[in-house]
């Protein structure tokens, strides 16, 4: 099931009310039988892989606990690891792997004799992956208890507002959650409902109505102009920001209502100052993961220059290959890593030519930032967009070599997509800077907050692509 | 406990005076969007709303987008001598043309229908179903807007209570074809003015011969076409008209000709006539340009003058005093 689909139009309302309906101490139940229905609406069959998981790692969780020799803890911490990855190797990286090892072997002058699967990747598999290994690992690390009781330990994987995109969570923060008896709040109910209702606008508003120029130029791109390509570009950067953080949104707000807080997975990342900084903004619950369980077990920051360096250039590799099986999701991921160690590297010469120039701070500084990193991180969303590196590079082409011509496309769907933009930034705008006038959905008085809503609903209703289809995040 | 209850109430005396205001400003602005939808001066919405609410000629045009720039009005109308309307459509197949044409036989009967269709008419397209939902504005008009509507998805015509709903995507569409007369269209025929750059086309085709499936809505509503005609009377031509480069060679091509030849209906396939063979005809690979649109118009105004009717040929019998016979 999609978020901006109208069957969870109807399911969320009737799961909410059932969940304050039903005592406490099943709510673990309906939770895990709506989530199961959820997940079935994708490939009812592929909730077996999600159920393989489950009990490899409900069962190693437990062991983990019992077991104090540090080497059986281990071989266990690395069964269970190793079970998760299993999975994502044949049902996300196999095929890859062979249709490049067929390459490599054509190339040799040998025939690949390994057949290819004929299987779909399963829906948000790399996400419940990752939450499923966070929890072994903190409870290798001591850091949790291991969940006895095995629905809620289901549950903690399978929740279904962040079950097929995240944000990716740690059992220290989920975990407890289930177990606390959770009453209706008008407060959490509102807030959550109107996070929704953000997240309906970025997903069906903005980013479906982008995705149909964008979808436009990038299919035919040899066609259009180089202005033609920078602007998709751009679009596309707005698309995927706000149909990733729109999904986050839908998510963290459907489980406001019923009373769980979910981590925050995005902070306005357009306004990074920096790479750095951008990837402290974007995905939050998937960069910290890979600090957390990557990075910091490869040294941290605690090694020499060009270890560090190693290191990130790595997790960033493995981060792009996380995203998905293809060259271009691996060369997104060492841009990005690419970015950050020449970020690092010319920190000092950046920070004194800039003093000089009187650049240092200050609006136009800040402006200039926030610009390049822009401009970095939509030169490398092409990629991310791209179907193969042949496409990617003629895009690029298309940008640094010039070649006349303007698309608009459908004039009334030009001037959308720019509302929808104007709409976002005001937004974004409004909350990075802290401004607390012209509030609307926030605002003291009942009545300009209930017009609010109503305007946005009514937004989302005449503006909004009702069959734009998944989230983009979901094929990850 | 008490506050908690208190909050609750409050929550749910807001959210049920939400809800009413909803539907009361739903309500207002689906009546608002309406009136300004029904009354555009221009775009497709202006041409489909001729075909449904103020059809009046003796032809009728449906089809595509190659419909829409293929078939020019004036020219029929002066080689028939029988009043023409193009009420072709960018994007829209066979489901949609079935659809308007229902809605135009609710006022008035046209004499002859000329539909223009491509080789693969009959196959399947998810993306033909999804645009239907531009037929939502006219949901009230008949139940055959309902059952088309239905195929694209079982929960349309419940998300259709929504009257805004019916007019997404479209309010800016509305307001500048209801204050500001732009495009070019004749009697609805829109004419495109560029020659197409032979360099750029290609002359490739991926498609498998014979690969496609059959559509059973598609072949349902081609039945219902023909049966609509058959009852009324209606003198049907089915076309297909000039493509710079056309593969034919689908199953959705031969199970039109079979349905037509088995219910007697006009068909000709204008695809290989080498007389539009030529370039300078054509706007892009799939459409004639103005130039090539008025020499097929004229060629197929010829092709249906030996073969009108007499019921049709009434008018034209009128102004040329002898009757055509069929060679």
């Amino acid at each position: 099931m999609i978020f901006n689909s109208f069957t969870f139009l109807l399911f969320f309302p009737v799961v909410t009310a059932l969940y304050f309906l039903v005592p406490h101490k099943f709510r673990w139940l309906l939770l895990l039988i709506a989530s199961c229905y959820f997940y079935m609406f994708f490939k009812a069959i592929y909730i077996l892989i999600l159920f393989f998981t489950i009990i490899i790692d409900y069962t190693a969780g437990i062991y983990l606990e019992k077991v104090s020799d540090p080497k059986k803890k281990k071989l266990l911490l690395i069964l269970s690891l190793t079970a998760n990855i299993g999975v994502l190797a044949v049902f996300k990286y196999f095929n890859f792997f062979n249709a490049n090892l067929s390459g490599l072997l054509y190339w040799m002058g040998y025939t690949n004799p390994i057949p290819f699967l004929q299987i779909l990747l399963p829906i948000g598999l790399s996400f419940h992956t990752f939450q499923a290994m966070s929890y072994t690992i903190e409870v290798y690390r001591g850091h949790q208890k291991a969940e006895r009781h095995f629905g809620i330990y289901a549950l903690y994987v399978m929740f279904y507002p962040q079950l097929v995109a995240g944000p990716i969570e740690r059992p220290q923060n989920l975990l407890p959650q289930f177990k606390t008896e959770h009453h209706f709040n008008a407060l959490d109910v509102s807030e959550g409902l109107k996070r929704m209702l953000i997240g309906f606008f970025k997903k069906v508003v903005v980013a479906d109505r982008l995705s149909i120029y964008v979808k436009t130029v990038f299919n035919n791109y040899p066609e259009h102009g180089s202005a033609t390509i920078v602007l998709a570009s751009l679009f596309f950067a707005v698309q995927i920001y706000c149909d990733f953080s729109g999904y986050s949104d839908i998510a963290i707000g459907s489980a406001r209502v019923i009373g769980f807080k979910l981590m925050e997975n995005f902070k306005r990342p357009y306004f990074a100052k920096s790479i750095n900084e951008f990837w402290s903004r974007w995905h939050i619950s998937l960069s910290t993961w890979f600090k957390d369980y990557v990075y910091i077990p490869l040294g941290g920051n605690r090694v020499s220059k060009g270890r560090l360096y190693l290191n990130l250039f790595a997790v960033f590799m493995i981060s792009g290959l996380w995203h998905g099986a293809n060259w271009t999701f691996i060369v997104w991921g060492a841009l990005h890593g690419f970015y950050l160690i020449c970020g690092m590297a010319t920190q000092k010469w950046r920070t004194a030519t800039a003093s000089k120039l009187g650049l240092g701070s200050g609006v136009f500084a800040n402006f200039l930032n926030i610009s390049f990193t822009i401009f970095l991180v939509t030169i490398s969303w092409i990629f991310f967009r791209a179907v193969s590196l042949e496409q990617a590079w003629g895009l690029l082409k298309g940008v640094f070599i010039y070649k006349p011509g303007f698309f608009i496309g459908e004039p009334s769907y030009f001037l959308y997509d720019l509302m929808a933009i104007a709409a976002l930034f005001f937004y974004e705008i409004k909350q990075e800077y802290g401004h607390h006038s012209l509030r609307f959905l926030h605002n003291e008085n009942w009545g300009i907050r209930m017009a609010s809503y109503l305007g946005l609903v009514f937004i989302i209703l005449l503006f909004g692509v009702f069959d734009g289809g998944q989230f983009i995040y979901f094929q990850f | 406990m008490k506050q908690l209850k208190e909050n609750s109430n409050k929550f749910f005396i807001r959210l049920l005076l939400m809800i009413v205001a909803f539907v009361a400003v739903d309500q207002a602005a689906g009546m608002f969007l309406y009136y300004f939808f029904t009354h555009q001066v221009s775009g497709e919405y202006a041409v489909a709303n001729h075909v449904v609410y103020n059809l009046n000629e003796d032809v009728l045009v449906l089809g595509s987008s190659r419909a829409s720039h293929h078939y020019n009005s004036s020219i029929i109308k002066d080689g028939l001598h029988l009043s023409c309307f193009n009420g072709g459509r960018d994007g829209e197949g066979l489901l949609y043309s079935t659809a308007i044409f229902e809605l135009a036989l609710q006022h008035h009967v046209p004499k002859v229908v000329v539909l223009d269709v491509t080789s693969d008419v009959l196959s399947e397209k998810e993306d033909e179903k999804n645009r239907l939902s531009i037929l939502l504005p006219y949901l009230k008009q008949s139940d055959v807007i309902g059952n088309m509507i239905e195929k694209k998805d079982r929960l349309e015509l419940l998300k259709s209570h929504l009257q805004t709903y019916r007019y997404n995507g479209q309010v800016v569409s509305i307001f500048q074809h209801y204050f500001l007369s732009s495009g070019n269209t004749v009697m609805g025929f829109n004419p495109l003015d560029n020659k197409m750059d032979v360099s750029r086309v290609s002359t490739h085709t991926s498609l498998k011969p014979y690969s496609d499936s059959i559509s059973a809505d598609n072949v349902n509503a081609l039945d219902l076409f023909i049966n609509e005609c058959k009852r009324q009377k209606i003198q049907l031509f089915v076309f297909v008209s000039p493509r710079y480069n056309d593969d034919t060679q689908q199953n959705s091509y031969l199970k039109l000709k079979s349905t037509c030849n088995s219910n007697k209906v006009v068909f000709h396939d204008f695809t290989n006539d080498v007389y539009f063979k030529n370039p300078e005809y054509y706007s892009d690979r799939a459409h004639l340009n103005g130039r090539g649109a008025d020499l097929y118009t004229d060629t197929i105004v010829a092709f249906m003058k030996k073969r009108l009717s007499p019921a049709a040929n009434v008018q034209y019998f009128s102004k040329n005093q002898e009757p055509l016979r069929e060679n």
